[in-house]
């Protein structure tokens, strides 16, 4: 699943919210209003949902994001990729990948 | 008896045959204000006797709401005991606007600790000996009523409900004033012990959420205390919410928003001694 990781959405149906930041390195509290459900998540993956729910707020924005753009500071690639799996597992996010572009490469 | 009571942050309507729910209503809530014929009132409560035969054979107590029954009838010896059963359920599903959690609320000024009621916690045993022994301000053993508007905890003061050995070591405090024990309920013998008067008078000051205390009785065990992160807190108590799926994202950002501005804290004590001791402990690094 992991190389099949490109983007990253919020999983269809669900509605999240983040608790407030309760210290550097604490975790957070991540709540769907649809369901109910609530997950306690590392500051990695607050950022991860953080970044989705600010691009979902933005009109005109796409909803999804690539892994490439969430890879920043102090996270590298594979630390996104992992938590970003770990989030598709649990059923917090959904994956979606790319179609190849001319060339056969994957944006 | 057929009486209408401020019950705060409630207005609760009574009606009830029983001369044990009298005599209960008398001692435990005597000094509430009664409220005059028109008043909004929030609940309507009736406990009336079984049906059938169960009005004279095995005599039966029912309680409804609303005109509506959520439980199966208790002997009528267990009226009163019923009753305070009942006005818990009663709070905890229906109360519109208020995220309610199960739990034990006391204050020092108008700073309030709560104390969620895990199995095995002492969490009414801990909350009589903070009132009754270290003066601290009764806002309910059972009940943490908070307005998402505010952030206030609010008070609602009632007897405090005891059951099997923790009658025995309450009625020892001084300043106890305990009811009748009733025997043979589903929680084996209970009591009730009256709220203070200091308590009463200030029912209607909020208070302000300043520390979240997870207690645990083990009998003998040496005071310990441990402060733990809020995200861990937070998995705690949304579990003692009762009314979180109906409060929904407005109760997530309330129980978040106190968690904010609370210190979050595990304690393990193994007398009454040791959990206050604990509370100090937890009270006096606060400030």
């Amino acid at each position: 699943m992991a190389q099949d990781l490109q983007r990253l959405a919020v999983r269809r149906g669900r509605q999240l919210a983040l608790s407030p930041c309760w210290g550097r390195d604490a975790p957070s509290a991540l709540f769907d209003r649809n369901s109910g459900d609530y997950w306690i998540v590392g500051e990695a993956a607050r950022y991860i949902v953080g970044a989705l729910l600010d691009a979902s707020a933005a009109p005109g924005v796409a909803r999804d994001i690539s892994i490439a753009e969430l890879s920043t500071f102090p996270w590298s690639d594979e630390e996104i990729m992992a938590v970003g799996t770990e989030l598709v597992a649990s059923g917090i996010l959904e994956s979606k990948s790319c179609p190849p572009d001319a060339s056969g490469r994957h944006r | 008896m057929d009486i209408r009571l401020r019950i705060p942050p409630f207005n609760v309507r009574l009606q009830s045959p029983f001369d044990d729910v009298a005599r209960h209503v008398q001692r435990h809530y005597g000094s509430c204000e009664a409220l005059p014929l028109g008043s909004f009132i929030d609940f309507h409560v009736r406990l009336v006797p079984g049906q059938g035969l169960h009005r004279i054979w095995r005599p039966q107590a029912r309680f409804l709401v609303d005109d509506q029954n959520p439980f199966i009838p208790l002997p009528a010896a267990q009226a009163a005991p019923m009753f305070e059963w009942g006005l818990n359920w009663t709070v905890a599903s229906r109360s519109l606007g208020y995220a309610v959690l199960h739990a034990a609320v006391l204050a020092q000024g108008d700073d309030a600790i709560i104390l969620p009621g895990f199995p095995g916690a002492g969490k009414s045993t801990l909350c009589a000996s903070l009132c009754l022994l270290e003066g601290w301000r009764l806002f309910s053993d059972e009940l943490a009523i908070l307005d998402p508007d505010t952030g206030n905890l609010l008070p609602h003061p009632r007897p405090i409900n005891l059951k099997n050995r923790s009658i025995d070591i309450v009625s020892q405090f001084r300043g106890a004033s305990l009811g009748p024990r009733f025997h043979d309920t589903r929680k084996g013998t209970v009591a009730h012990v009256g709220v203070p008067d200091a308590s009463m008078r200030l029912a209607d000051r909020p208070g302000r959420p300043r520390w979240l205390v997870f207690p645990r009785y083990e009998e003998g065990a040496a005071t310990q205390v441990e402060e733990i992160p809020h995200a861990e807190a937070f998995a705690l108590i949304q579990q003692q919410s009762f009314n979180k799926e109906r409060m929904g994202d407005v109760g997530f950002d309330a129980l978040c928003s106190m968690l904010s501005n609370v210190r979050c804290y595990s304690t393990v004590y193994g007398s009454t001694k040791g959990g206050i001791e604990g509370i100090h402990r937890i009270v006096g690094s606060s400030h």
